[in-house]
């Protein structure tokens, strides 16, 4: 997908934001102490002020910049972080074998789908090799195939 | 005659920790897989250092970072092949390569062309190595006399080199450096134990795990930024018959290949330079005193030596300043960097005289690295063109499954699984709207100890700020941060006036 948006402005504004919610976080939760005895949240008050710092040329130069395209790759965005999320929710409940499987499949619709038997290697072939290192080679503390119920 | 002496002793010294059987296998298993990886586009340096970093937790330090650096410098022989044999870089650093490479290859000289590369960059490290065997004791000697403010104002300068010199934004790097140091934080006070950012979560209180965010930031985000472009190109093929250079392609390139490896030399020491730098810089010049510059662009091999020089010479000198004051120039030196503090090795000025085992180890190991790439990029160079042809679509799920559980297999939390999906989310975005990722891993490597110093300093001066410019050493290194700032803001401001859409269509470039 392309956007076509002011880059630089949006940028500016993350940053600032940034640096402003750092700021009255180290601000309000820590005690800042002085420069002689400086407390836990002295250090971060400064990067805060940093950012704040950095973020106001950025989003005033932003603001009068042109909007450009830009390149965001939704699919293989989804699909990736799908992927590692069913990883994660599955690896410790029914084990290794199914987490993996379901990995493999789902990064797979990030791109161009490949034929069945090349599908059915692929997860085949990372799932073995995912077993191979992580059970058989390094000993992890896990479970292949677990049933919870 | 002194300091002769001592050379050879530490030479033998790390010759006698590098060539142990298991050493020499973990540094042909580093450069092996760097060149693999370097061959694949796709996948870098930092994203393969990132995925092996928890396997090494159960190896001898030095083992460790002679393997990771295998890796790192192993990448810099396989990104050449992918440019000259696809004209699609393995690597940024041998993006060079491709403009006189490929061209080389079409005519049917490939061959000539990794030769050549394989000699050049052989020739190159092995002088690089040199250089850092001679300054590296004479820097850290100098070094040792340096202290908290003297540590704190040059990781200031470090960082913002290495943000702002090769970026088109400087502003945008230096935000990623801050928001690196930022994260960096999270976690217990070192003076007070009071959890900082961390949000009430239990397994933040020791910190974001520099694996979780190395893989992150070069693993996810660099699969999801790979999938639309990987697998373009067309591979050309070559024979073994073809890869013979003749006396005239030797005559033309041993002096591009001396001066690219001291254009490499240099620009790799110093911090935000490195090696992409230096094999542009190497190719300017040899366009610029070459008497028929029209040749450039159309398959000399001057344009292909030089470059390669120069970007594994860099490759090597870039340990220097990692090295012998704790300084690292690039996010892939803060990675080797992170590997040695988890080992609880703090590198800087001590560790010659602390660990000159493991510090003459790696280098005697660069000299063995380099000679198994050597032998490894020539004759088997229909083995890397046929790695070419693998698809990416079968190799991400692969890398995606090797993040999840690599970084699980660390401790074995479910946790860290998340941490690493956010950071790859959140650094996707980043690099969506044009930050450079690099300075980020620089922060975040270098912020605790910053932190450390600039506190430990404060303290003795009694809280007066004008401890860093009183000194002598920490006062000039602030007055050159200064300058460079200027410098660096003075080269934004009259570009935006130059060309305002211009400028941020580069910036994407560079962060991709």
């Amino acid at each position: 997908m392309r956007i076509r948006a002011k880059q630089d402005l949006i940028a500016g504004l993350f940053v600032l934001s940034l640096g402003v919610a750092v700021t009255i976080y180290s601000a309000s939760v820590f005690d800042i102490g002085t420069p002689r005895r400086m407390g836990p949240g002295f250090f971060p008050l400064c990067l805060g002020i940093c950012m704040i710092v950095f973020g106001l040329p950025m989003t005033v130069f932003g603001a009068r910049s042109e909007p450009i395209p830009m390149q965001f790759d939704v699919r293989p965005f989804v699909a990736i972080l799908v992927s590692m999320a069913i990883f994660a929710l599955v690896l410790p409940q029914f084990g290794l074998l199914p987490a993996t499987v379901l990995l493999v499949v789902i990064s797979l619709l990030a791109g161009r789908l490949p034929g069945r038997i090349a599908l059915l290697l692929t997860t085949v072939g990372v799932t073995a090799l995912a077993i191979l290192v992580f059970r058989v080679g390094l000993n992890t503390q896990l479970a292949i195939l677990h049933w919870p119920l | 005659m002194d300091f002769l002496a001592s050379l050879i002793g530490d030479v033998r010294l790390g010759l006698e920790t590098a060539m142990t059987p298991s050493n020499v296998w973990y540094c042909f298993l580093g450069c092996t897989l760097g060149m693999v990886v370097g061959v694949i586009p796709g996948i870098g340096a930092l994203a393969a250092i990132a995925l092996l970093f928890p396997y090494t937790f159960y190896m001898d330090p030095t083992s460790a970072l002679i393997m990771l650096a295998g890796i790192y410098y192993g990448t810099a022989y396989g990104g050449s092949v992918a440019s000259i044999l696809l004209n699609l870089p393995g690597t940024p650093s041998s993006a060079v390569a491709c403009l006189d490479g490929y061209p080389m290859a079409r005519q049917g000289r490939g061959g000539i062309a990794l030769v050549m590369t394989a000699v050049a960059s052989f020739v190159a490290a092995s002088i690089a190595i040199i250089i850092m065997m001679i300054s590296s004791p004479v820097i850290a000697a100098s070094a040792i006399q340096f202290r908290s403010p003297e540590f704190f104002t040059l990781m200031v300068l470090g960082l913002i080199a290495a943000s702002t010199i090769t970026d088109g934004a400087p502003l945008k790097g230096l935000a990623m450096v801050i928001f690196g140091i930022l994260l960096g934080v999270v976690g217990l006070d070192m003076y007070t134990g009071v959890p900082r950012m961390t949000f009430g979560s239990i397994h933040l209180q020791d910190g974001i795990g520099i694996v979780a965010l190395a893989m992150g930031l070069f693993g996810v985000a660099e699969v999801i930024a790979s999938v639309r472009t990987a697998g373009q190109g067309e591979v050309l093929t070559i024979s073994l018959r073809s890869m013979v250079p003749s006396r005239d392609d030797m005559r033309r390139s041993w002096r591009p290949i001396l001066r690219g490896t001291g254009i490499g030399s240099f620009f790799g020491a110093l911090p935000g330079a490195g090696p992409s730098i230096a094999s542009f810089m190497s190719y300017a010049v040899e366009k610029n005193i070459a008497e028929n510059p029209s040749r450039f662009g159309r398959g000399a091999i001057e344009g292909v030596c030089a470059p390669e020089a120069a970007n594994n010479a860099a490759d090597q000198t870039a340990f220097i300043p990692t090295m012998t004051l704790g300084i690292p120039g690039s996010a892939t030196m803060a990675l080797l960097l992170g590997v040695m503090i988890v080992h609880g090795i703090t590198p800087g000025p001590t560790m010659l005289d602390r660990h000159p085992e493991m510090f003459w180890g790696l280098v005697m190991s660069f000299w063995l690295g380099n000679a198994i790439l050597l032998i490894l990029s020539i004759p088997l160079v229909g083995l890397w063109v046929r790695l070419l042809q693998i698809p990416y679509q079968y190799l991400f799920p692969a890398i995606t499954m090797f993040i999840c559980l690599g970084v699980y297999s660390v401790n074995n939390f479910v946790f860290d699984i998340w941490m690493v999906l956010s950071i790859g989310a959140v650094s996707y975005a980043l690099r969506v709207l044009g930050f450079p990722i690099a300075p980020l891993l620089l922060g975040f490597v270098l912020g605790p100890i910053m932190e450390e110093h600039f506190r430990r300093a404060m303290i003795v001066s009694g809280g007066d700020a004008m401890v860093f410019f009183n000194r002598p050493i920490s006062g000039t290194i602030m007055v050159l941060t200064i300058l460079l700032l200027i410098g660096v803001s003075w080269r934004a401001f009259r570009r935006s006036r130059a060309d305002t859409g211009l400028q941020s269509s580069t910036d994407s470039e560079t962060a991709a």
